[in-house]
């Protein structure tokens, strides 16, 4: 039943990065990192609780502090004082986008069918979940304009590599992963001063117009 | 043979002295014998004496530009002069300071002669010295492969570059001419007309400074220094002529000290040295002097010869 | 004691760098703290050295030391190591005592902090290198050796040629760097180990890599040791350095190149095979022959001297390359004679080019100018420095009684002696090189006849040359030291070959020989004699020939009189001299197959029947830059700009490159078992 839990949220993660790349609001994008952080952190207190691994529970709230409540408050608060709210058409069309983000998943897959049996449990279902999502995540970096997107997109690979290191394995160290975390909000906050910096001097979040800086 | 310190010193204090006091008379001998070519009389055979006498007797006209390099020129090739000659063995078989070094001994000495000279030669700021030191340091570069390589020749065959070994060596060998020697002899006469100043190399009789290479060197000097020079360049051909006698004609050599001995070898030096001149001239006397941009094909010819001689003897 | 010394001269390198920081408001006392704790160091070293010389036991410790990672840096002085130290301390020395009055007017006040710390970084890194025991230890020296020497060559950063001529050092530099880490990379895979004594033993390399191992060592200390035609970027850096940079670089750091090649050539990977000798004594004959032909060709003082530490690298290779014959065909006598001459070499080279170049600092520093064509008559304003020239021209010139000489004569024998050989290439090649080694010296002496000459006698070219003042005795003396020491190298060559009989004795593959028979001075080869040589017999013979020169005029006519030259009726001036370009025409005519002059001459006009002015343009050409490097460059630079293509400057370019790459190796993994 928990192994059911654990993967349905991983789907449901899955599901929420399908939703970003057909996403031109801003806001809603937002919204739906916050959704599939907090499904991250659903994953984590329930393996913490059923493998009884305590630290995985304090790992798993500070997710759901930071990435769920915190981050998402932020990055809106930064679409306001800029006001660009909408994404404009990226380099490719969202019908083909999904399509080869279909693609892209069929390849993470590929991976976890080669780890060893379904009987370990969680594991290989949550590879295959999370290599897809860096790879979509990378994808969307590549394929969007604006700087918010792609700032979400890294947010998203970062997510993925959080559910493996939950899901997968045993869990790294606390040190480390507390870490992480507070590296992910100084990256976050970096990139905000970053946006506005980017729309100060092209009045544009549009960062394929930082190759004007190319001497 | 001789291995006390005193007897080594009155040996080459003797082999010196008996250089210096003779090689002018191989300058007059020389210049006879050309005169008697050209169907003239020709100076003295003491002449040279009398002119050295002369230089020495004048006073030294020194630029007011030159330094004391100008002046320390002479007195260091006649100095090195001075000292190969104690290194060539002469009448016996044997050098007096054949310890000290050998061949590379002995052309470095001679290469250090002309180093002061062509030095000295720039320091007056008359454009004839520079261009004979020019001209010289280009003649005696060419030169010195080809010396090197005729030498080596010798000194490989006999097993030693020791000269006073060598020439022992090539004594107790006999007289058996291998004609690897003659190509090497060939060369080292070559290569004896280039550093005695003798045509078809340079005029020693020119008065035209352009055509000169060694006069044109020594043309600001007058006096002591000139005369200073003037000896050492004699001494300096005998020495080439001893040398070659010495490593290619052995016959006769003392290996002694008992006086008959010494007689047979003064005489057989003489002879030789007799012979060797008697070469110089006539090759003075048919041949017409090298522009000087054909000199380095006469080097190249003395050095063809002596790789010939090498590979000859050895190959 | 002596087993701390070799970091206790470390340490106070370091602590020069550190004093130069400190005091780099004050250029005086940073000039001052930062030479003398050099000064300090050396002599540190060359304790260190001479100890090991004299006992013949090597000196092992460690720098440092990670347990963590298990790696730790140490150093070996072992007779080799103590011998290239030795050579270091006897040059730097000197030189550093002369730095401190030469930097004072030579470069502004602000660099000098600046010159002292990367001066004591260099000594520092070349000693390291020089007894580095582990692969890691070497290399880190090593790139912080030529960093150092490229800061230090763009001490004068505002001139265009100073620039480039860094760059390209440091191009050339990391060429021969990457081939020394593929060859060590080679080597410790097969050995499995980092440590030199394990790689450099002799049993390192398998069989068919060991070619290939020999030949990357080759280029990669080749490049530092200055042979052609890996040489380019000797002649533009040396001259650009300050000239007491310029003296380190030609007498120090050319021997990192040569000890790099001393260690790998000597048995460091098992017997040489008879064509690494052969091919190491072409490349040094070529060295010597181009070098000494391009100094002769030369009329920039420093640029010449450059060309010149071509050619004595040259004759040091040759020598090495006999002495690896000898080793190849199994001949130990013949090839410790060709290690003993080459080691020689090198430290009579670090002697006398550490002398001329510190002469040509003097020069340059009072008259502003490096062309000989401007200089003449300074041995009037600067006797002293004059005369300590001369004698350096003379040492190098290979003049008896000098340490030139003492080596030339001893890589001679090395060459000679492989004569007798069985091997019939062998006989061919040795005497060539013999003649190939003559010729080097004679252009040497012409070469250093016209750079003495024209630089210091006759008249003055130039208005800057005619004001000259004589250089400071804190510079006259390191260069009296200096000359001092080519003095006593040549007059003792015996004790010299002693002492270096000990090194070659410890190199692995040879054993003590009883070949090289010496008395305290002199040498002598082979048993039954070879040759000998004995420049103590010979002097008291020199000194009285002299004595009788002086003799003969002094009892001649004593009055001299002194009156201007002639000048076949006119006023000669310093127009009329002979100029450097004039004295080294007729060899450039006779070897213009080489030089390949170029020569134009124009005339300018006014009437029909009188020119008023003519041009003479002439130009030796360059032709390792033209036929090698220019095209190698040229090609390089458009490879590049092909694959500038992929340098789009848009992030989104650069994250799809990120995407594909983690796509294909996904699909990679994947299909993994």
């Amino acid at each position: 039943m928990i192994h059911d839990l654990v993967i349905l949220c991983a789907a449901g993660m899955l599901v929420s990065v399908y939703l970003m790349v057909g996403q031109k609001a801003l806001v809603v994008a937002i919204r739906l990192y916050g959704v599939q952080s907090l499904l991250l952190g659903a994953v984590g207190i329930v393996l913490g609780l059923t493998q009884q691994r305590p630290h995985l529970l304090v790992t798993a709230s500070l997710t759901v502090i930071l990435k769920a409540v915190v981050i998402p408050w932020f990055l809106l608060r930064v679409i306001d004082r800029v006001g660009i709210r909408r994404e404009i058409e990226p380099f490719v069309n969202v019908p083909a986008s999904l399509l080869l983000c279909l693609g892209l998943t069929v390849v993470g897959y590929r991976v976890s069918l080669g780890m060893a049996g379904a009987s370990q449990g969680v594991a290989h279902q949550v590879v295959g979940v999370a290599l897809s999502m860096v790879l979509i995540g990378l994808f969307l970096m590549v394929t969007r304009r604006k700087a918010i997107t792609q700032i979400l997109a890294l947010l998203t690979v970062e997510n993925a590599v959080f559910l493996v290191a939950v899901g997968a394995t045993s869990g790294m160290p606390l040190v480390v992963e507390l870490g992480i975390s507070f590296d992910v909000i100084l990256a976050v906050l970096v990139l905000g001063v970053l946006v506005h910096r980017i729309v100060d001097r092209f009045e544009s979040m549009d960062t394929s117009r930082l190759s004007n800086l190319r001497g | 043979m001789t291995t006390s310190p005193l007897a080594i010193a009155l040996f080459a204090t003797a082999q010196a002295l008996g250089f210096l006091l003779l090689a002018p008379l191989l300058r007059g001998l020389i210049k006879k014998m050309k005169a008697a070519f050209q169907l003239r009389q020709g100076p003295r055979l003491l002449q040279p004496y009398s002119d050295l006498g002369k230089l020495l007797r004048k006073e030294p006209v020194r630029a007011t530009t030159a330094s004391w390099v100008f002046v320390a020129g002479p007195r260091v090739y006649f100095a090195s002069a001075v000292a190969a000659t104690t290194l060539v063995p002469a009448l016996l078989a044997s050098a007096p300071l054949e310890r000290a070094g050998g061949i590379l001994l002995l052309v470095g000495l001679l290469a250090l002669g002309r180093f002061a000279l062509a030095t000295a030669a720039l320091d007056t700021g008359s454009p004839f010295g520079g261009m004979g030191a020019s001209r010289e340091m280009t003649v005696g570069a060419l030169a010195e492969p080809a010396l090197m390589l005729a030498l080596f020749t010798a000194g490989l065959s006999a097993g030693t570059l020791n000269l006073g070994e060598l020439v022992r060596r090539t004594a107790e060998r006999g007289t058996s001419i291998h004609p690897s020697e003659l190509l090497a002899a060939a060369a080292l006469f070559i290569v004896l007309l280039a550093e005695a100043g003798r045509v078809p190399v340079d005029n020693p009789a020119t008065h035209l400074e352009l055509t000169m290479i060694h006069e044109a060197m020594v043309l600001e000097y007058s006096g002591a220094d000139l005369a200073l020079v003037e000896w050492a360049s004699a001494v300096k051909e005998l020495v080439f002529m001893t040398l070659l006698a010495g490593l290619f004609l052995p016959i006769g050599v003392a290996t002694s000290l008992a006086p008959q001995a010494l007689a047979i070898s003064a005489l057989a030096l003489v002879a030789k040295i007799f012979g060797l001149a008697l070469l110089v001239v006539l090759v003075e006397s048919t041949n017409a002097k090298l522009r000087f941009f054909r000199v380095p094909e006469l080097m190249a010819v003395a050095l063809g010869l002596g790789f010939l001689a090498l590979a000859m003897r050895f190959f | 004691m002596s087993e701390s010394l070799f970091p206790l001269g470390l340490a106070l390198h370091a602590t020069g760098v550190a004093l130069a920081l400190v005091l780099r408001r004050h250029p005086a006392a940073c000039r001052s703290a930062a030479f003398l704790a050099s000064l300090c160091g050396s002599t540190a070293s060359f304790a260190v050295a001479a100890s090991v010389l004299a006992s013949g036991r090597s000196i092992r410790g460690v720098l440092f030391a990670n347990a963590a990672a298990g790696s730790s840096v140490g150093y070996t002085v072992d007779p080799l190591s103590a011998w290239f130290l030795m050579t270091l301390a006897v040059l730097a020395a000197p030189l550093a005592l002369y730095s401190v009055g030469y930097l004072a007017h030579a470069i502004p006040p602000g660099r000098t902090a600046f010159v002292g710390m990367a001066w004591n970084v260099l000594l520092l890194s070349l000693e390291t290198v020089f007894a580095a025991d582990g692969v890691l230890g070497f290399l880190v020296a090593w790139e912080l050796m030529s960093l150092a020497t490229a800061a230090l060559v763009t001490t004068d950063h505002e001139s265009r040629p100073s620039r480039r001529s860094a760059f390209l050092y440091l191009a050339m530099s990391h060429l021969g760097t990457g081939c020394l880490v593929a060859g060590f990379f080679l080597l410790a895979k097969g050995a499995g180990s980092l440590a030199f004594a394990d790689l450099l033993a002799g049993a390192a390399a398998p069989g068919a890599l060991r070619g290939l191992v020999f030949v990357l060592f080759l280029v990669g200390f080749g490049v530092k040791a200055g042979v052609v035609p890996l040489h380019v970027w000797l002649p533009e850096a040396h001259p650009a350095a300050p000239s007491n940079v310029s003296a380190l670089m030609s007498g120090g750091l050319i021997n990192a190149g040569l000890y790099g090649l001393v260690r790998v050539g000597a048995g460091g990977l098992g017997r040489p095979d008879p064509a690494w000798g052969m091919g190491v004594l072409l490349l040094g004959s070529v060295s010597a022959v181009l070098g000494v032909l391009y100094a002769l060709g030369e009329n920039d003082l420093k640029r010449l001297l450059a060309f010149s530490t071509i050619e004595n690298g040259g004759i040091a290779l040759m020598a090495f390359g006999a002495g690896m014959m000898g080793l190849a065909a199994g001949r130990p006598g013949t090839a410790a004679l060709g290690f003993v001459a080459g080691l020689y070499h090198v430290l009579n080279h670090a002697a006398f080019k550490g002398l001329l170049f510190m002469g040509a600092g003097g020069v340059v520093a009072s008259t502003g100018t490096r062309k000989i064509e401007q200089l003449g008559g300074l041995a009037h304003r600067m006797p002293r420095t004059a005369a300590l020239f001369l004698l350096g021209s003379a040492a190098i010139a290979g003049l008896p009684l000098t340490n030139g000489f003492a080596s030339e004569w001893l890589v001679f024998q090395a060459l000679l002696r492989g004569f007798f050989s069985a091997e019939r290439l062998t006989r061919i090649v040795l005497p060539l090189g013999g003649a190939l080694l003559a010729l080097t010296s004679a252009l040497a002496a012409a070469c250093f006849v016209k750079a003495f000459s024209l630089t210091f006698l006759a008249r003055p070219r130039s208005r800057a040359a005619a004001e000259a003042a004589e250089s400071p005795a804190l510079l006259l003396a390191p260069q009296a030291f200096l000359a001092a020491a080519c003095v006593a190298l040549g007059l003792v060559p015996g004790l010299v070959v002693s002492v270096l009989a000990g090194v070659v004795a410890a190199l692995p593959g040879m054993g003590p020989r009883a070949d090289l028979a010496r008395g305290l001075a002199g040498v002598s080869i082979g048993v039954p004699a070879f040759d000998q040589l004995s420049p103590l017999l010979l002097v008291p013979a020199a000194l009285l020939a002299l004595g009788l020169a002086a003799a003969i005029s002094l009892v001649a006519a004593r009055d001299r009189r002194l009156t201007p030259a002639w000048g076949c009726g006119g006023e000669l001036t310093a127009e009329a001299e002979y100029t450097a370009t004039a004295f080294a025409k007729p060899l450039v005519m006779v070897f213009r197959d080489i030089y390949r002059p170029t020569r134009e001459v124009s005339t300018v006009e006014t009437t029909p029947y009188f020119a008023s002015e003519v041009r003479y343009r002439s130009e030796i050409d360059a032709p390792f830059e033209r036929h090698v490097y220019g095209p190698a460059t040229r090609a390089v630079l458009a490879a590049a700009g092909r694959l500038r293509v992929i340098q789009a400057g848009s992030l989104h370019a650069y994250l799809a490159y990120v995407l594909v790459f983690g796509v294909v190796l996904l699909w990679w993994l994947g299909g993994l078992p």
